[in-house]
């Protein structure tokens, strides 16, 4: 295990400006007994992921360069979390958006542009990476980056007992009350609980990532996926914060548990106009 | 030489031929699995004024953006569902959700799916989509005529789908568990209907299940909603019989 971590950590480079370099290779994916992801070796070509998710003060600046209007500013239908839901309940608030991730009345900005934004839809992460000349991640290139090397459910082991000293994640047994025990109830800044052994911050945990494919079960191509889990997530819920597992969702919807972290565009991938 | 290469290109064939076998099983191991869990996610079209219902929702799903995407969940004008008959709001709570369904409540297929019975019943709607407070207030504020809607429907089509499974279990509807009981006993090979009947007593806290080995196995400790135990005639007769003193006490 320790050998398979200390390879890990040489497989990959962290460059200067806050990209992962995962080098070309035959990477195993997916889990045992999983019928949409099952295990695999999958080639990959190099790439190049981001350290951390994109943060509000990114997404500000893109808001302010291109004017662009996200899908919950349009239809005034995010859905956000206030503790005391039954499980798997969220609420739909008129007000919210990546300004009021949880709605007007839980706080908008102040403290949190290192936060990972959220209440932004697949749509709007991807009308992101386009202004960005960036993309998001395939779900075969964000769980190579996210395995590091492992093939474990998590990328320190099988034993989800260590999760919280690299996720945040909800620790309460249901969602009735609010959950405070890692400092954080909603999203935290970005890198502020350990990485994973590339030197990937929040992989699990603080926000599901976006991620570009689809999976053999797919009813229909117009739904979008995200992988990591999120703050809302907890060990008795849905326990999505591993290595595994693949979110779906309407590709317009925007909860506030949603970000994405970004893949640099390689030169062969520009698009020639 | 020649007798060594021959017996190197038997050797290769044989393993080969039972790399692709153990393949082929695997495959069809997965098929049988991914069959059962496309079964599972089975969603009735209540009968009344389904074209009509079906028709508006067509008219409020927003088209596709250029993006491929099929549809954007979306609500009726509150005004419009209130003067809709209670079966053709029935129809529209069950085909359609208003709000949408966060990442990750939807349930994996998994391998063996088959042979387990679940803590949980998957979601209807693609499970990317919920019932709003609109919905949610309908259907508990006219829980008898629903509860109605819901037997005539199951008992029209011969099967309680997703939808439905999640009405029963949204108003603890106890009332329906020897129509549960029955379909089970019709045809087995819904053991959603064995979890339908183990949410209702969870739910309801009903002593004699939250006491039991099942119980402990599928919502204690260090259980989640993805939990499972393995199918047994004796875990299917102790939830079918568990239930039905469930309903005994509730109708005495």
């Amino acid at each position: 295990m320790v050998l398979c971590l200390a390879f890990a950590a040489l497989a990959s480079q962290v460059a200067e400006d806050g990209f992962v370099h995962v080098p070309a290779g035959t990477y195993h994916l997916g889990k045992a007994g999983m019928l949409d992801n099952l295990p695999r070796n999958v080639h990959l070509e190099g790439f190049e992921i981001s350290r951390f998710d994109v943060t509000n003060r990114e997404f500000a600046n893109f808001v302010s360069a291109s004017h662009y209007v996200t899908d919950a500013e349009r239809h005034h239908d995010a859905m956000v979390f206030k503790p005391g839901l039954p499980e798997f309940r969220w609420i739909q608030d008129h007000s919210g958006q990546w300004r009021f991730p949880n709605g007007k009345s839980r706080g908008g900005l102040e403290g949190k542009w290192d936060h990972p934004v959220t209440s932004i839809s697949f749509r709007d992460a991807e009308a992101y990476c386009r202004w960005a000349h960036v993309r998001l991640p395939t779900l075969d290139e964000w769980e190579a980056a996210a395995r590091a090397g492992t093939r474990s459910d998590y990328f320190f082991g099988n034993s989800v007992a260590e999760i919280g000293k690299f996720a945040n994640i909800w620790h309460g047994r249901d969602h009735l009350k609010a959950d405070y025990s890692d400092g954080y109830m909603y999203t935290s800044p970005v890198g502020k609980f350990l990485p994973n052994p590339w030197g990937l911050y929040d992989i699990y945990g603080n926000v599901f990532q976006f991620c570009n494919g689809h999976l053999p079960g797919d009813r229909s191509s117009g739904v979008a996926h995200a992988r990591g889990g999120s703050w809302w997530c907890s060990t008795h819920s849905c326990c999505f914060f591993n290595s595994a597992d693949v979110g779906t969702v309407n590709p317009h919807a925007s909860f506030s548990n949603q970000g994405f972290r970004v893949v640099r565009i390689s030169t062969a991938q520009v698009p020639k106009n | 030489m020649k007798t060594c290469l021959s017996a190197s290109v038997f050797a290769l064939s044989i393993s080969l031929c039972a790399a692709q076998s153990s393949q082929y099983d695997e495959k069809g191991l997965t098929r049988k699995s991914a069959a059962y869990h496309h079964y599972r996610l089975y969603e009735n079209k209540p009968p009344f004024e389904l074209k009509k219902i079906t028709a508006l929702i067509s008219k409020i799903k927003l088209k596709s953006d250029g993006a491929g995407d099929e549809s954007e969940t979306s609500a009726l004008d509150p005004k419009v569902f209130m003067r809709l008959s209670n079966g053709a709001k029935f129809t529209y709570c069950m085909i359609h959700g208003e709000i949408s369904g966060q990442n990750c409540d939807g349930m994996p297929a998994v391998l063996n799916e088959e042979n387990k019975i679940f803590a949980f019943p998957p979601g209807p709607f693609g499970e990317e989509a919920d019932w709003s407070d609109i919905q949610r207030a309908f259907l508990h504020s006219h829980r008898g005529t629903v509860i109605s809607l819901i037997r005539e429907t199951v008992h029209q089509q011969g099967r309680v789908g997703v939808n439905l499974k999640k009405a029963i279990i949204e108003l603890g509807a106890i009332e329906l568990i020897p129509d549960l009981v029955q379909m089970y006993r019709h045809s087995s090979k819904d053991r959603d209907l064995l979890t339908v009947m183990s949410v209702l007593m969870k739910n309801l806290n009903f002593r004699r299940y939250t006491r039991s080995d099942q119980y402990f196995k599928l919502y204690s400790g260090e259980t989640n909603y993805k939990s499972s135990i393995p199918l047994t005639v004796e875990a299917s007769k102790r939830i079918q019989s568990d239930a039905m003193a469930l309903y005994r006490l509730h109708r005495s």
